[in-house]
């Protein structure tokens, strides 16, 4: 037998798992453009081969009975098939696909009222699999994040901030929007249905499926458009540079934000011995952020050194969590050998130091301090002379002139 | 699948019962049976059938007779019997009330599409 090329496509079922009546119009379309279902797998694909043309065929889900069929009974394929139908595919937990080309064979489902008892088994079967399987996996994960968040250890928040992409609070919002809407509408679809088999009409024939593949197209692929988009923003959001890192002699932009050597020490440090490495970035709850390590040689000997990291919150809440998280952090930076101290803030809204050495043996001493104000935080790392205790003041005044 | 009781009968399934009052039969007997019965008034796909095959049985109203390779004959039973004849005093009880009401004289209005 010589070999035949056979025109074969697969295609998805357009308008969502449990829209029975649309996805039947576009077998049919499909078959009158000359494209035949061969089968369906267990994903809702169809398999189309290429024939001749059909106007009469016409194709028909059955809903399954129980979850555990796998295949239709015997009996009802014996029943089936003596009317004309022929079975084509299961899809698992949802139904069985039937078709006939004879235009006098009768409708599989004669009686609304009793498919409208079927379709509720579906709507039971669907809103189970939808709590344990989508809403039971979100619920753990967000349960997770919750617990992080809540915590009083850990930098959930302050992780997120510095990691995310911007704007990717507005996708991960948007995409659990665009899965709710998606949900929603087959769930109205499907109760629709319901009612209208249970008042005894007949499911409309034929149904209009284009507008809904559209719609289901777009939330697709919206959906993984945006799971991309958020996955690569994890290692995209790094803060940017500004300027030339270390370069001598260059001072911050105006904007920077960062407490000065000069106006800490009071003194007056060699410009051309100083440099600094700044990095910013925004972001949808904090909208600006600088992270600046200052260095500078003292006159006589020495050197200082001061990393300070500004965060503008949105709000004072999420800012006094910041503030929290930074605190959490310095502490496991020193292995939590000690713990940061509350100060009496004065003018500040709170204030943590501790004092550490240093991991590397040198016995030189680091300052670890976090400044909280209105919506303005500021972690610093400071090695040097002055005693960061002694200027919370200063600042205060450089936090409180940020707004 | 849905464990509602029967309260009533749609008429595909009353006539599904009807099919079995005098003679077991096998699910294509039963839709010939009703085609001829009825002259084609009470349609009754494949599908529709097996579904109240399937609720019968599990009501205990038909039980399975005889098995032959994928073809199976059912017979009504006690139950099944009282659910027809409650059945049937019901509908007998609708078509009193409405020859009752029909003696007196009846109100006709004028519908929207009668007014075009």
């Amino acid at each position: 037998m010589a070999n035949q090329k056979v025109n074969q496509m697969g295609e998805h079922l357009p308008a969502g798992i449990t829209d029975l009546a649309a996805n039947e119009t576009w077998l049919e379309d499909r078959a009158k453009a000359g494209w035949l279902p061969v089968r369906i797998n267990r994903w809702g694909r169809v398999l189309f081969e290429k024939g001749e043309p059909t106007q009469t065929a016409r194709y028909r889900f059955q809903i399954l009975q129980s979850d555990r069929e796998k295949e239709p009974g015997q009996e009802q394929m014996e029943l089936n098939q003596a009317f004309g139908w022929r079975y084509l595919g299961t899809v698992p937990h949802y139904y069985h696909l039937w078709c006939t080309d004879d235009p006098a064979a009768p409708e599989l489902d004669t009686e609304p009222t009793l498919q409208a008892e079927s379709y509720r088994n579906m709507l039971r079967r669907e809103l189970r699999s939808d709590c344990v399987c989508t809403l039971g996996v979100n619920a753990v994960i967000i349960a997770l994040m919750l617990w992080e968040l809540l915590s009083d250890r850990g930098w959930f928040l302050l992780e997120r901030v510095r990691s995310f992409m911007p704007g990717c609070l507005i996708l991960f919002t948007l995409l659990v929007s665009c899965e709710v809407v998606s949900i929603w509408l087959q769930y109205r679809t499907l109760k629709q249905d319901i009612r209208r088999l249970s008042a005894g009409i007949s499911l409309e024939r034929p149904a209009e499926y284009r507008r809904k593949k559209r719609r289901i197209q777009l939330v697709s692929w919206g959906t993984f458009a945006l799971v991309w988009v958020l996955f690569l923003s994890r290692n995209a959001g790094a803060p940017k540079p500004v300027g030339v890192p270390s370069e001598y002699g260059t001072r911050p932009p105006a904007d920077t934000v960062y407490l000065d050597l000069s106006a800490l020490e009071d003194v007056s440090f060699d410009e051309e011995d100083r440099s600094y490495q700044i990095r910013t970035k925004i972001n949808e709850l904090v909208p600006r952020m600088w992270f600046v390590r200052q260095n500078a040689g003292y006159p006589d000997a020495g050197d200082a050194v001061l990393d300070t990291e500004y965060y503008h919150a949105l709000t004072e809440g999420l800012a006094a969590r910041l503030a929290q998280e930074l605190v959490n952090e310095y502490q496991w930076k020193k292995q939590n050998e000690q713990d940061m101290i509350p100060v009496e803030p004065g003018m500040l809204d709170g204030f943590w130091w501790m004092r550490a050495e240093s991991a590397d043996g040198t016995g030189e001493h680091w300052q670890y301090a976090v400044a909280l104000r209105g919506q303005n935080v500021m972690g610093l790392i400071y090695r040097g002379r002055e005693d960061l205790r002694e200027h919370r003041d200063l600042i205060a005044q450089l936090l409180e002139s940020r707004g | 699948m849905g464990k509602e009781s029967l309260k009533s009968l749609t008429e595909s399934m009353f006539y599904v019962l009807l099919a079995l009052l005098h003679q077991e039969r096998c699910g294509t007997e039963i839709v010939a049976c009703i085609d001829e019965m009825t002259a084609g008034r009470v349609p009754l796909g494949p599908g529709t059938l097996y579904t109240i095959l399937g609720k019968f049985q599990e009501e205990g109203l038909i039980a399975e007779t005889a098995v032959e390779g994928r073809k199976k004959t059912y017979g009504i039973t006690e139950r099944g019997l009282a659910m027809y004849r409650r059945e049937l005093s019901r509908l007998r009880l609708c078509v009193e009330d409405g020859e009752r009401a029909g003696r007196e004289p009846v109100k006709i209005v004028p519908s929207s599409q009668d007014t075009e």
